[in-house]
């Protein structure tokens, strides 16, 4: 077994969390250049800019992206032979705690949904996935996500003899209902199969995965493809002032389910898509 | 080039008659931060015949939860927050004078008949551009629930902020409309 310290991992979760809160990643940052370069709409190009703009801002004046500095996912993949000596969960939230203190960034959490929601003060407790996978060393990846682009997730069970257009169809339903609620343009992430329990976290994955990266099935890179082109075709746009950016991009990830279900979540990510990942190779 | 109308708060029932949904506008004067719990805390001060914190005549409400305001700066990063979330706690606002509110987002269809009925506005601001925003804030001060932290009332003095008119008071819509002008 190859040992490594938690406190190690607790240097880079905080690395991670200040990286993405001052910092754009790269494939969003080309995306929104991109998208300005081809808007027609006047209103759009501008708040485009205004976005590309504000991460200067950030990044140089160490103000956070957003004033929603998020709740903090944090997934840790556990390659083989890896030990990790230590209370991981408590490092983890030793990291949040001390970064959201040190950057001036805003805690958001509660800790009651109903009654007292009294903050935390320390934007704890984060949200930790572990997963393991057949590689060497550790994989780390933080996601911080804001509560208006939380507010439009949704869980469907549908019919498992739904047509991929019945998808295409609930996605621009919903995205001209809500949207502009979730500061678009906005990357779609969907979760299709697996479980009610389990198809959230597939569309949360869809959400922050690279969206230069396509699906790997055709099928499935065909229907992110047809989403995102009918969802563009709404005039929406960026802030919900018209415009052909509506989205950036759309991403889907599938996995097998039982034979009387489709499930289907459906997350929404604001243009201010705060990711960034690394690794620690094993000592 | 969008063409934007500097305009100077507090606004007036009179003031607001030549705002039309689309317009973008660039804003000085105080606003007031306030969201969910905050709003909340109002309505039940209202209800009590209690004191509040804050005038509302003519006052601007910006739905907000600022980031800390770092050593150095006049304010942390700000945004507007998601603004349907206080549709249902707006009319007893309304009634004490809240002239106009600033969030993001399109409003429900009740809200927009409170805007006829109050003479109100609503204007919506750029979400996740919070550090740009910041930049139009000259000062920024948490003056009642502080114990909310972030969901406290904030006093803010903007300095030429930018917004658009989203709904005016005669029933325009940015949204649906596609009002804005090229």
């Amino acid at each position: 077994m190859k040992n490594i310290k938690i406190t190690k991992i607790k240097e880079k979760v905080k690395h991670l969390i200040v990286e993405a809160s001052f910092n754009l990643p790269h494939d969003i940052r080309e995306a929104l250049e991109k998208a300005r370069d081809n808007e027609n709409n006047k209103t759009a190009r501008q708040i485009l800019s205004y976005i590309l703009e504000n991460e200067k801002i950030s990044k140089k004046e160490k103000l956070p992206l957003c004033q929603d500095c998020g709740s903090v996912y944090v997934n840790v993949f556990i390659g083989k032979d890896i030990c990790i000596s230590g209370d991981l969960g408590r490092g983890i939230n030793e990291a949040v705690s001390e970064v959201y203190g040190k950057y001036y960034l805003r805690k958001s959490i509660v800790d009651d949904p109903l009654y007292l929601r009294k903050n935390t003060n320390n934007n704890n407790p984060a949200i930790i996935n572990i997963e393991y996978f057949n590689g060497q060393g550790l994989k780390l990846e933080v996601n911080l996500k804001g509560g208006g682009s939380e507010n439009c997730s949704y869980l469907f069970m549908l019919n498992p003899s739904s047509a991929p257009e019945d998808i295409v169809n609930k996605v621009c339903g919903i995205v001209k209902k809500e949207v502009t609620k979730c500061c678009p343009p906005i990357i779609i992430g969907i979760g299709l199969g697996s479980t009610a329990s389990e198809v959230t976290k597939l569309a949360r994955r869809a959400t922050f995965r690279n969206i230069n990266k396509r699906n790997s099935n055709k099928d499935y890179r065909a229907l992110e493809e047809k989403i995102l082109e009918e969802v563009n075709l709404l005039n929406i746009g960026p802030q919900g002032l018209g415009g052909k950016t509506t989205a950036l991009a759309c991403n889907i990830e599938y996995r097998p389910c039982h034979m009387a279900t489709l499930p289907m979540a459906l997350f929404f990510g604001c243009h201010s898509l705060r990711r960034f990942s690394s690794k620690i190779l094993p000592p | 080039m969008i063409t934007m109308t500097m305009i100077n708060l507090p606004l007036s029932e009179d003031k607001i008659k030549d705002l039309k949904a689309g317009d973008m506008l660039l804003l000085n004067g105080i606003v007031y931060g306030a969201r969910d719990m905050a709003h909340k805390r109002l309505i039940s001060a209202i209800k009590n015949n209690g004191k509040l914190p804050i005038d509302l005549k003519d006052s601007t409400i910006f739905y907000v939860g600022p980031s800390p305001k770092p050593p150095g700066k006049n304010s942390g990063s700000l945004g507007p927050t998601t603004s349907i979330r206080m549709d249902n706690l707006s009319e007893p606002l309304f009634k004490k004078g809240l002239r106009a509110t600033i969030g993001k987002g399109a409003r429900s269809g009740n809200f927009r008949n409170l805007l006829k009925k109050y003479k109100s506005i609503y204007l919506i601001t750029i979400g996740g551009i919070a550090a740009y925003l910041s930049t139009k804030v000259k000062s920024i001060k948490k003056i009642a629930y502080t114990d909310l932290g972030a969901e406290a009332i904030y006093k803010i003095e903007l300095d030429k902020f930018p917004v658009f008119v989203a709904y005016d008071i005669y029933g325009g819509n940015i949204f649906e409309e596609n009002l804005l002008k090229e």
